[in-house]
């Protein structure tokens, strides 16, 4: 009696350690209908959301803290840290559940399945530089499914073999698919080095392709201050994308275009396709020229002619009105833009 | 089953909104409702609404309504409402507007309606529009007002905007303030929709930096129709978009999760998304988020994401 007595005592014990080891969950997009707060953790008390400082978290019990990263990039960590074998058992897993898509239509790809997976690759790949190693020969080789669930993570991890692997990829890629898929993981890095800016607009010239000419004006960067000879070499490769045969290629020109001009002179080729025949292109135009800095009289009266045209198209119209609010507007300019507000809130 | 769920509950959302996307002006058709300050019986009362009463409804939620009450929003519970359609007239500006118990300036304030908000036409008197507000009826001057069937604004053109015919624009997958946590090829949308988006991230990365970037999920395929893992998300006027955490860190969190910011998330929705993007509704579960702001209601599965609509 004594014996099954301290057996189940042992067992208890037993049980209550294993379900006290701490793991973080895995954040999913779950469709769990209970509305109710979880805890991230069985062991440990979860913080009152009231009190929403910035304190910094404390470290999870039994993990070490993330080499350091660019604060704006850093991801959570998601499972456990890799040990020894630079292939962790963990990786191993997540590369089978890649396997299990292998062939699906993008598509397709179930929200919850693709996505979820993107984070916990990201998190593996940012502690162990064999993982990542690992993921990108896979991005390389991969068929569209899989690569589109790679990309999603590489995006996300601004590392140099990412970006190194990025623009080879765009520039000598064996097919075109693989060059689209170098092109659309520079966009997500949105790079602003020299190196890559240069090497982008070199490629835009003599390309033929429609898509990879997209895709191309995507992967200039965004959010990145560059150097004047870097501005006047983007300028000089998107400009004549403004005048090109497909409406697409205008459009993305057009919408991109004041992230680089700044003067009166470079706007130009903006203020021509505010007139383009293809509505897509005329609203990118208006779009782009609520990022232009200056106040030019001419400018604004472009803009005006686009709100006060009863004839033009509505989203142009709205785009080009949302664009004049930076304009110190005179009485008359003022009544254009007064009536249109008025319309655009009396729609139901 | 979760899943059986899902999909059932975004099915009832999908169609429930192409109905609340015209909203509606209800009609009380018992003796007298309590309105309450959420969907629930353990909601706070914010007053009562009686029998003939016109309201402007919101959105449904089962059997909770979401109507415009007073200075704020209101659920009441039941189907003792008549769905009875008519003109309804809608706060314009950016400044609350005084409400008054008769149709002159002289009459007493009752209270402010806030502005966008919506209340039932119930009948005019010179420049002064009569309303249900608050259980009570009062008066609102009709030159800060639109309503649909007349304007009483002197300076509105009222040529009906046309359908515009621009074609759906891809968001770049990596921009200023924020990333893409899904396949470009499901990030396709109307032009207010991916405009409105870049402008928002680009604004809270200029006044933020330092805070996260924004996460931002799926939005439509390129030629719409439908789209894995919804029911909505066809016409590009939906996206999917991460809550903002609280350490900094670019990634998924959750309401109730130590992470979850939300300050930092009512932030994003009221001053950017709301200021950029041309609202329908957004869909979040933070009762202290969809509590106060009318805009945002509860839907299940809504907990990891916001779902923001935008008018087409």
């Amino acid at each position: 009696m004594r014996a099954l007595w301290l057996f189940l005592v042992a067992l208890g014990c037993g049980m209550g350690f294993w379900l006290g080891r701490t793991t973080a969950p895995t954040p999913t997009a779950s469709h769990n209908p209970a509305p109710q707060p979880q805890p991230p953790s069985p062991s440990k008390k979860t913080p009152p959301i009231e009190n929403d400082t910035a304190a910094s978290i404390p470290p999870q019990e039994g993990r070490q803290p993330s080499p350091p990263i660019e604060v704006a990039h850093k991801i959570p960590e998601t499972g456990r840290e890799s040990e020894g074998d630079p292939i962790s058992e963990n990786l191993q897993n997540l590369l089978r559940e890649l396997e299990a898509l292998r062939g699906a239509n993008p598509d397709d790809l179930f929200q919850k399945e693709g996505f979820d997976l993107s984070d916990r690759l990201l998190g593996e790949m940012m502690r162990n530089d064999a993982a990542l190693e690992r993921v990108l020969e896979m991005f390389q080789g991969a068929d569209e499914t899989t690569a589109a669930v790679l990309a999603v993570a590489l995006g996300q991890y601004k590392h140099p073999r990412i970006e190194e692997t990025a623009l080879q990829l765009a520039l000598s890629g064996a097919s075109d698919s693989l060059r689209l898929r170098g092109f659309d993981l520079l966009d997500r890095l949105d790079i602003a080095t020299s190196e890559t800016v240069q090497a982008i607009t070199r490629s835009i010239p003599g390309e033929s392709n429609p898509n990879i000419l997209a895709a191309a004006i995507y992967a200039l960067p965004q959010d990145g201050v560059t150097s004047p000879e870097d501005r006047r070499s983007v300028l000089a490769a998107l400009s004549p994308l403004l005048m090109h045969s497909n409406i697409e290629t205008r459009k993305r020109a057009a919408m991109r275009f004041t992230e680089w001009a700044r003067t009166l002179d470079e706007i130009a080729p903006v203020m021509k396709a505010l007139t383009d025949g293809s509505p897509d292109v005329r609203a990118a135009a208006a779009f782009a020229l609520q990022h232009y800095r200056g106040t030019e009289p001419s400018v604004m009266q472009a803009l005006v002619e686009r709100v006060g045209d009863s004839n033009e198209d509505t989203e142009v119209r709205r785009q080009a009105w949302l664009a004049l609010r930076h304009f110190p507007m005179d009485p008359e300019t003022w009544t254009v833009y007064d009536q249109f507000r008025n319309q655009l809130e009396s729609q139901p | 089953m979760g899943n059986v769920w899902g999909i059932a509950s975004s099915l009832v959302f999908l169609i429930f909104s192409s109905r609340v996307s015209a909203h509606s002006v209800i009609e009380i058709a018992a003796g007298k409702m309590v309105v309450r300050a959420g969907p629930g019986p353990n909601f706070p009362k914010l007053g009562e609404v009686f029998s003939k009463q016109r309201y402007y409804l919101i959105h449904p939620k089962g059997a909770w309504k979401k109507i415009w009450f007073g200075q704020q929003v209101g659920w009441i519970y039941g189907s003792s409402v008549l769905v009875v359609g008519g003109p309804a007239a809608k706060v314009l500006g950016s400044n609350p507007l005084t409400v008054r118990s008769g149709p002159s300036w002289n009459y007493s304030e009752i209270g402010k309606a806030p502005p966008g908000s919506r209340w039932a036409v119930a009948g005019k008197s010179g420049n002064w529009i009569n309303v249900h507000f608050a259980g009570k009826s009062a008066w609102m001057a009709s030159g800060y007002l639109s309503t649909s069937t007349s304007n009483a604004n002197p300076n509105a053109n009222w040529l009906e905007l046309s359908t515009s015919s621009v074609g759906f624009t891809q968001l770049p997958a990596g921009g200023a303030g924020y990333y893409s946590y899904s396949s470009s090829s499901r990030q396709w949308g109307k032009p207010g929709m991916i405009y409105g988006l870049m402008n928002a991230a680009g604004r809270w990365k200029m006044q933020h930096p330092q805070a996260p970037r924004i996460g931002v999920g799926d939005i439509s395929l390129k030629h719409g129709g439908y789209m894995s893992g919804h029911v909505s998300h066809r016409k590009g006027i939906d996206v999917d978009i991460r809550p903002i955490r609280k350490d900094n860190i670019q990634g998924p969190t959750r309401v109730g999760w130590s992470s979850y910011s939300r300050a930092r998330t009512y932030f994003w929705i009221a001053s950017y998304v709301k200021k950029h993007l041309n609202i329908q509704v957004v869909i979040f579960n933070d009762p202290k988020i969809y509590g106060p702001l009318w805009y945002v209601i509860y839907w299940p599965n809504h907990h990891n994401h916001l779902h923001v609509r935008i008018w087409p």
